[in-house]
């Protein structure tokens, strides 16, 4: 797939689902196993997730953008909000993919939801960036190298 | 298909039969059923995801609530799960070690899981 599949969505919950629909659409196309797509489904849509409540949480009433692109090797997808949310790029420069214990995942969960979000996300992307964008929200792109159909 | 919950009595234990999607949006609902039932009385609450076809972590934060609940005021909470999609995110998360998940919901009502 060559040309790149793009998707505005109003900050609603009930549109997190329908991006997951279309990833998982996207990533059919691709080519990818039904063991990705599953992970692409919920990573996507965690993604999702964290911009639709990090705008409604700060009232941005800003179009959510999620882009899908593919090349040879790889397939990415972007999630990218207008929420002004350095905090967490800052946390995740901090952390990186080395996620939360057991114990305090369940405590996360009550805290502080975009940080559970996103380390389920680095769980399940193998490649995974988390970037301030020039406007002041923040970028989430995640990577799955595609595998050569045989 | 987005989310249903049923409630059906085995027993001493209130089952949760739920179906579709728990996420974000279908969340806030399972949060209300969970808490309409432990209002109710209900001590021994079994969750029964087997119909579930998608799971998130804010369906998980509902269900740890639950959980955390049920614990405080002395009752019991547990899953239904043999699916291997909704296993997963227990796994990833190391939930599967807070949550007693069953593979039916007839193990998790007779009291192999205590």
């Amino acid at each position: 797939m060559s040309s790149p599949v793009r998707l505005s969505i109003s900050p609603t919950p009930a549109h997190v689902r329908t991006v997951r629909q279309v990833a998982v659409a996207v990533a059919r196309v691709v080519g990818l196993s039904d063991e990705v797509i599953d992970e692409v489904r919920l990573a996507v849509g965690e993604a999702s997730t964290r911009a639709v409540s990090a705008h409604i949480g700060r009232g941005v009433s800003d179009l959510v953008a999620v882009e899908f692109a593919a090349d040879s090797a790889d397939f990415v997808v972007f999630v990218r909000d207008e929420a002004e949310s350095g905090s967490l790029v800052a946390e995740w420069d901090r952390q990186g993919t080395d996620t939360d214990t057991i114990e305090s995942f369940a405590e996360d969960l009550a805290r502080d939801a975009a940080a559970v979000e996103l380390a389920v996300v680095a769980r399940l992307v193998p490649d995974l960036q988390v970037s301030s964008t020039p406007s002041g929200g923040t970028q989430v792109r995640m990577s799955w190298p595609i595998q050569e159909l045989i | 298909m987005e989310l249903s919950l049923n409630t059906r009595q085995v027993g001493v234990y209130s089952v949760l039969e739920v179906g579709g999607e728990i996420d974000v949006y279908t969340a806030p609902a399972l949060r209300d059923q969970l808490v309409e039932l432990a209002d109710s009385g209900a001590s021994k609450i079994v969750v029964d995801l087997e119909g579930v076809e998608f799971l998130d972590s804010t369906g998980l934060g509902v269900l740890v609530g639950a959980l955390k609940r049920a614990q405080a005021s002395g009752g019991i909470l547990r899953l239904v799960s043999s699916q291997e999609r909704i296993l997963k995110i227990f796994r990833i998360t190391g939930l599967e070690q807070v949550f007693g998940i069953a593979a039916s919901v007839q193990q998790a009502t007779s009291g192999q899981n205590e």
